[in-house]
């Protein structure tokens, strides 16, 4: 087989190829999440594979044969797995780099045994272990380090531009092959090797920033938590009270009954009527949990002169779990009661709705939270496919948005018109998804 | 002319009520009709009272439960906007089932009844729309409300009504014409051949679409994304 060049191309070099593709495709999924399985998956490798030996028949120069595999890779990484541009550029020029460097290290190893011992078997013996060791490293990397959940954060974005293209010059000045050569190498493998760290450092402190949401996401929780708990016995104990008093009641109108007083048994009956003025359950949906949170909250609102308005329907056949439910609801109406302190009292209210509909396959459960709001910077609407930034309504509809999408619910939360609406119909199951 | 229906057993307190509805600026007091009930025997003809537009209904009235009272007036056909009045709010689905607008506490009368019976007005003034369409050569006025949902077939596009004397009107204006029509009152095309009243409309899957009287009706996949969307903030909307 001939190349561009005219020259030779030798099993040794189609072999070298598809190892360093091999190689690459391995060590890209150890930064990336993969999103295709199966046929597709194995499809797109093969593409990949003669995609590389393409640029080998090619062109016979490094440069753009790295450029080429550059492009290669990248197309490949955006289409198999999930991967922001930024950090896909930032690995695949690392990646080529590393592959460019290598390979001339090795052959300049290999050529000088050979040369040195004068046997030609040695040169080939050099090249197979290089190829070989090279899939079995990129191997136990893609063992060794699992990739990372896909970050919205753009904060690394100038360093994730700056060393690639720094890289990238360094190559192009190897590729001339003037006589600072030896020189450029050198500086490229120090680059390489700043820019492994670099991507080694870029994943841990975004684990890091991961592990403190999470962390601020669980102290969210425990609040939430605590509030439901504090609810639950403030509730207990109105029950106790006016059990007391109810049986302090019975005992009144047994001796009344006793004394076949009928006058003053209708009389004390009317009083007890009267007096009757405050209930436990300002809600009462036949759901503990619930029961425990919109009460808990209602109270609240009251207490802050919120006009708290719910619309409830039988929710006893209800089988999400408490904590999700907690997050979610306790969320959703702190933003809401938070929003409607802005303004005056006579036009503060909340209105919540949770409908449980169960005439659907899987059962659901519809809720909405609207009220009045001051302007809210940012996107105007913000759905399952299109999330605001948390920071935008606080940090408490991000984990909403966490909960639900957890359970593949579908939402949506909009200002318009001076008023705040969160609207969502949530699959019921017990388990999430 | 609206009609108000207060029904109280204390007849204080409901005479109260209706001097407040003819004091507030919102509606001229002549052009409104307020019946105030509080007799057990009055209350008990409730049935003729059906066609009110606005229930004020005490849920406590002596021996009688007003949420049993207002179960039986929307068995008899009562589809006027129901505020209860009480001493005390309970949110329970009882009162969702009878299709409860607002809960007005006794205590907060002068507070929260201008803003409560504004809203009462706006949601009569919806209930009580109707869109002229051409249908067969001339022009019908048809109430949004009994609406549920058009057909298209071909040229033709079939209204189906619920409620009223004919159950389908046949028109020639087109799909889109009437979409634009409608959209503001709460019309969704969920499919290149279907325009639904969201006010009829049960639930709204990727698989189908079902209406209150259990009717599917097909969905299109392209714009399921946007027409869910609308529908979620169109129901959180409702009162």
């Amino acid at each position: 087989m001939a190349g561009a060049a005219g020259m030779t191309i030798t099993p040794w070099m189609v072999l070298g190829v598809l190892c360093a593709a091999e190689a690459e495709r391995l060590l890209c999924e150890a930064f990336f999440p993969r999103r295709m399985t199966g046929s597709r998956y194995l499809a797109l490798r093969l593409c990949w594979y003669a995609f590389a030996l393409l640029g080998l028949i090619l062109s016979r120069k490094y440069m753009l044969q790295a450029l080429w595999e550059m492009a290669g890779l990248y197309l490949f990484c955006g289409i198999a797995c999930q991967s922001r541009r930024s950090r896909r550029f930032f690995v695949v020029v690392t990646l080529c780099s590393l592959r460019q460097v290598l390979g001339w290290c090795t052959q300049f190893f290999a050529l000088s045994a050979s040369f040195a011992y004068e046997r030609d078997w040695l040169y080939e013996g050099f090249l197979c272990g290089f190829y070989g060791a090279s899939v079995v490293c990129a191997w136990m990397v893609r063992r060794c380090h699992p990739p990372m959940p896909v970050s919205d954060t753009r904060v690394w974005l100038p360093v994730t531009a700056f060393f690639p293209l720094l890289t990238l010059m360094v190559l192009g000045a190897v590729a001339s092959g003037d006589e600072a050569m030896p020189l450029w190498m050198f500086s490229l493998l120090l680059l390489v090797i700043i820019d492994v760290a670099d991507l080694l450092l870029l994943d841990h402190l975004e684990m890091g920033a991961r592990e403190h949401e999470q962390l601020l996401v669980t102290g969210e929780r425990v609040r939430i938590q605590e509030e439901n708990l504090q609810a639950l016995s403030q509730a207990y104990t109105a029950q106790r009270k006016m059990t007391h008093d109810f049986r302090a009641h019975l005992d009144m109108l047994e001796g009344l009954a006793e004394q076949e007083n009928l006058g003053a048994l209708r009389q004390y009956l009317n009083e007890l009527r009267q007096q009757q003025t405050e209930r436990i359950l300002l809600v009462n949906s036949h759901h503990a949990a619930v029961d425990a949170i919109l009460n808990q909250k209602g109270y609240a609102g009251q207490r802050q002169g919120i006009d708290m308005r719910f619309q409830v329907n039988d929710l006893s056949a209800l089988q999400l779990p408490g904590v999700d439910l907690a997050v979610v609801l306790g969320n959703l109406l702190d933003n809401a009661m938070e929003a409607c302190a802005a303004f005056p009292q006579e036009q503060r209210w909340v209105e919540c709705k949770l409908l449980y509909e169960n005439t659907s396959q899987p059962p659901s459960l519809y809720l909405s939270v609207i009220n009045p709001s001051l302007p809210v910077e940012g996107p105007e609407e913000d759905s399952a496919a299109q999330r605001a930034e948390p920071s935008l309504h606080g940090f408490g509809l991000q984990n909403v948005a966490d909960v639900l999408d957890r359970y593949s619910a579908e939402y949506v939360c909009r200002y318009a018109e001076g008023y705040f609406t969160y609207s969502a119909d949530w699959p019921d199951c017990p388990k999430q998804i | 002319m609206i009609r108000i229906l207060i029904v109280d057993d204390d007849p204080a307190f409901g005479n109260m009520l209706a001097e407040k509805l003819h004091g507030l600026p919102l509606y001229h007091s002549k052009a409104m009709m307020t019946q105030c009930l509080n007799e057990p025997a009055q209350i008990e003809e409730m049935a003729r009272y059906t066609d009110c537009d606005i229930l004020f209904l005490d849920i406590e009235l002596g021996n009688e439960n007003g949420m049993a009272l207002a179960r039986r007036l929307r068995l008899a056909g009562m589809d006027g906007v129901l505020i209860f009045v009480t001493r005390f709010k309970e949110y329970a689905p009882e009162g969702y089932e009878v299709g409860a607008f607002r809960y007005l506490a006794k205590n907060e009368v002068d507070a929260k009844l201008p803003g409560y019976f504004a809203a009462a007005l706006e949601a009569c003034r919806q209930r009580r729309r109707k869109v002229d369409i051409l249908c067969e050569g001339e022009t019908v006025p048809v109430p949004v409300g009994a609406l549920t949902y058009i057909e298209s077939n071909g040229h033709i596009q079939t209204l189906h009504l619920e409620g009223t004397g004919r159950n389908t009107l046949q028109t020639r204006v087109t799909l889109g014409k009437l979409e634009e029509l409608l959209q503001p009152f709460g019309f969704l095309r969920i499919h290149k051949g279907y325009l639904v009243n969201m006010a009829h409309l049960h639930s709204l899957k990727s698989t189908g679409a079902q209406l209150c009287s259990g009717l599917v009706l097909p969905v299109g996949s392209s714009n399921y994304r946007r027409n869910k969307e609308r529908y979620l903030l169109w129901r959180a909307q409702q009162a």
